[in-house]
């Protein structure tokens, strides 16, 4: 027993060296980061180039207001800040103010505003309240000139309010933005907005994670090692088979863990490159996007939980990989393993961006759908018997793979695949 | 007359490799038919045959990869058949394929299979630089696997199983891709195997000359029949008996069967022992 322990030490071992080759390294921990550098990051810096209409409907009514000099003006704050958005948008290349009657036409826009009738009074009765709709990704020129209007609007508003009240900054009202979103596509969420916002993030990311698995599957698995013609010689050397299959296991896991921080390390990095090159992050404005999840949020209770669920569905990829190279020869674990574990990815995540918030027959057979269910559930600590149900089937599954794949190793089948 | 192949296993030398009416089928298609080996300890023991003769699905079997149809298998007194685990890493195996991880170095490639197998890792590296050293490979020591010649491939392989093996080595086609000077050296370190350190030597090759130097004892297969089992003189004496060793083989490989006897007595098979 001893024996055969020492043994799993030394296959350990190999297992870890081949890991840590140029190759692997590059495949594991470079790409990741640089892809996400490259999605998170360089949208930020290529900004320029693209135009943006944001609609606005002033249906404010104005009215008179008496200035602390004892004047009386009749005003309309929210024809003051369209002046202020057309003279900003006058400045600016790439982005075009658009003048609608109605409410509907405003909101129904992409990237709408709509001041409503009493938005004069109610400013000066500190209670300044406007409706808009932003369907702008956070990352992308739209959005972020979006959110330039929207901090101009606030500008207008205060200003407007200290010159005729002569106060100090810290008394002026707040102004409330409404973010509007029509009937029509209002998801009925299983989890609260907050949680919610980890939903995008994480089809990304597991997405894009299992993208690259394909390659380290065949740099570390079964696949690499019939490759280089090594794996009789394993087979015949190796006391117990099924360490051959827990060592992969483990090493897997190690690359799949290292995989997961580089992408959101890149994802951090490129979320401070935006930071320095526009001000600020998505994140700042409580945006929903791949910048909301910077570095410093992943050590967070959900942050963690997040990461937990990654790993768990990248460890039930790295399995199913093996287990399908110890049944099937190399190129049809090839054509079979990668394409069918992508077609499962896409699966997932189409329906998941379409909406984050819901389940459909499609979802509910797909074991990354389980695994998301629960993570969010558990970010969301609003862990139900479907939670319960999913993790028991994720686990049974995990059980099955490591049980097929031990069977298959000590059958001599395994030599002709 | 008596059955040869029962006379083999009349010597009085102690058997390291024993097999007895091994058979096996690949569903329909029976590779080996009642196989009963008889390799004798510390001997070199070639295991001829043409092409998809059972050559290779036999030292499977013999290595505990494979397991037979039918028939028992006792190797360094384990029964193969019932424990495979227990004879797994204490034979050294050069399979036909060159095989090593491409990407890392040759050392590499050499120490973390000798560590799998339990050897002391500052044995296995004095043991690979004097090896390498006698094959004019030292210098190839950091060089990445993937960056070797085919032939320099087979002597890393060859070095390998040599620090890997206990009592015994399974050599598939052992110098196979070696340069003509490379190939004897490679046979005289198998030689010393057998003659400096005792070991036993299971070898297959289709090169007459690494037969012809080193093989003490020779086992012919035939369309997975054991056709002949007998010393190196006895097989010119039974397949060619005005002609050599190379002649008797050819002989043996187109027109040998089970049938075909002609020598009699252990003596014969057992002649220039």
């Amino acid at each position: 027993m001893t024996k055969k322990r020492k043994q799993f030490r030394a296959i350990l071992r190999k297992d870890l060296k081949l890991v840590f080759t140029w190759k692997t390294i590059i495949l594991t921990i470079v790409v990741p980061f640089i892809m996400m550098f490259a999605i998170v990051g360089i949208p930020t810096l290529f900004v320029s180039g693209s135009n943006t209409v944001i609609t606005v409907c002033n249906a404010d009514e104005g009215g008179t207001v008496t200035h602390v000099n004892g004047s009386v003006y009749f005003i309309n704050v929210g024809q003051n800040v369209l002046y202020n958005m057309q003279y900003y948008a006058n400045q600016e290349d790439n982005i075009k103010i658009e003048v609608v009657s109605t409410r509907a036409k405003a909101l129904n826009a992409s990237n709408g505003i709509y001041f409503p009738t009493n938005f004069t009074t109610a400013t000066f009765a500190g209670e300044s309240v406007f409706e808009y709709h932003k369907t702008a990704s956070d990352v992308s020129l739209q959005g972020y000139n979006f959110d330039t209007m929207l901090n101009l609007i606030q500008e207008v508003v205060f200003s407007t309010y200290l010159f005729f009240r002569n106060i100090t900054e810290d008394n002026i009202p707040q102004v409330e933005p409404i973010q509007y979103i029509p009937p029509a596509t209002e998801p009925s969420t299983i989890w609260s907005q907050e949680t919610m916002k980890l939903a995008m993030p994480f089809a990304y990311a597991l997405f894009i994670l299992l993208s690259l698995i394909g390659n380290m599957g065949r740099t570390i698995g079964f696949s690499k090692e019939k490759e280089d013609g090594t794996f009789e010689t394993m087979l015949s050397i190796t006391k117990n088979r099924s360490n051959l299959v827990y060592s992969k296991l483990i090493v897997g896991t190690i690359a799949s863990t290292l995989t997961i921080l580089s992408y959101f390390a890149g994802s951090a990095i490129a979320g401070a490159i935006s930071k320095a090159v526009l001000g600020q992050t998505a994140d700042d404005y409580g945006a929903t996007g791949f910048l909301s999840l910077p570095f410093r949020d992943l050590l967070s209770y959900k942050g963690v939980v997040l990461l937990i669920g990654l790993g768990l569905a990248l460890v039930l990829t790295m399995l199913a990989l093996m287990t399908v190279d110890t049944l099937f020869t190399k190129t049809v674990a090839e054509r079979i393993g990668v394409p069918v574990i992508l077609m499962f990815g896409l699966l997932f995540m189409l329906p998941v961006m379409i909406n984050p918030g819901q389940s459909n027959f499609i979802l509910v057979i797909n074991p990354y759908y389980w695994i998301y269910h629960v993570s969010m559930s558990i970010a969301d600590l609003t862990f139900t018997w479907i939670d319960g149900l999913y993790l028991v089937l994720s686990l049974v599954l995990l059980a099955l793979m490591v049980l097929a794949a031990r069977k298959a190793i000590e059958r001599e089948k395994v030599l002709f695949t | 007359m008596k059955a040869k192949k029962g006379l083999m296993a009349e010597m009085n030398e102690e058997l390291i490799i024993e097999t007895k009416d091994l058979c096996k089928s690949f569903g329909q298609k029976q590779v080996l038919k009642n196989v009963s080996l008889h390799v004798p300890k510390g001997s070199i023991y070639a295991l001829l045959g043409p092409n998809g003769a059972g050559k290779t699905t036999t030292i499977r079997i013999l290595t505990g990869i494979m397991k037979p149809t039918s028939g028992e298998v006792i190797v360094q007194g384990i029964n193969v058949v019932e424990n495979p685990e227990d004879i797994r890493a204490e034979i050294g195996i050069l399979s036909q394929m060159s095989a090593g991880y491409k990407d890392i170095k040759t050392r590499d490639n050499i120490l973390l299979f000798t560590s799998i197998v339990g050897v002391d890792k500052a044995l296995a590296s004095e043991k690979m630089v004097e090896l390498l050293e006698r094959l004019e490979m030292a210098d190839k020591l950091d060089l990445n696997f993937g960056k070797l010649s085919g032939g320099e491939k087979r002597v890393v392989n060859l070095v390998r199983t040599i620090i890997s093996s206990g009592e015994l080595i399974v050599l598939d086609e052992p110098t196979t891709g070696l340069d003509i000077a490379r190939a004897k050296k490679a046979r005289d370190i198998i030689q010393e195997l057998v003659v400096n350190e005792g070991k036993t030597v299971l070898m297959s090759s289709h090169i007459t000359s690494d037969l012809e130097d080193l093989a003490t004892y020779t086992g012919i297969l035939k369309e997975g029949e054991l056709i002949f089992e007998g010393t190196k003189k006895a097989v010119i004496k039974q397949f060619a008996p005005d002609g050599n060793f190379e002649m008797a083989i050819i002989n043996a490989f187109e027109n040998g069967s089970k049938n075909f006897q002609s020598l009699e007595t252990t003596e014969d098979l057992l002649e220039g022992t």
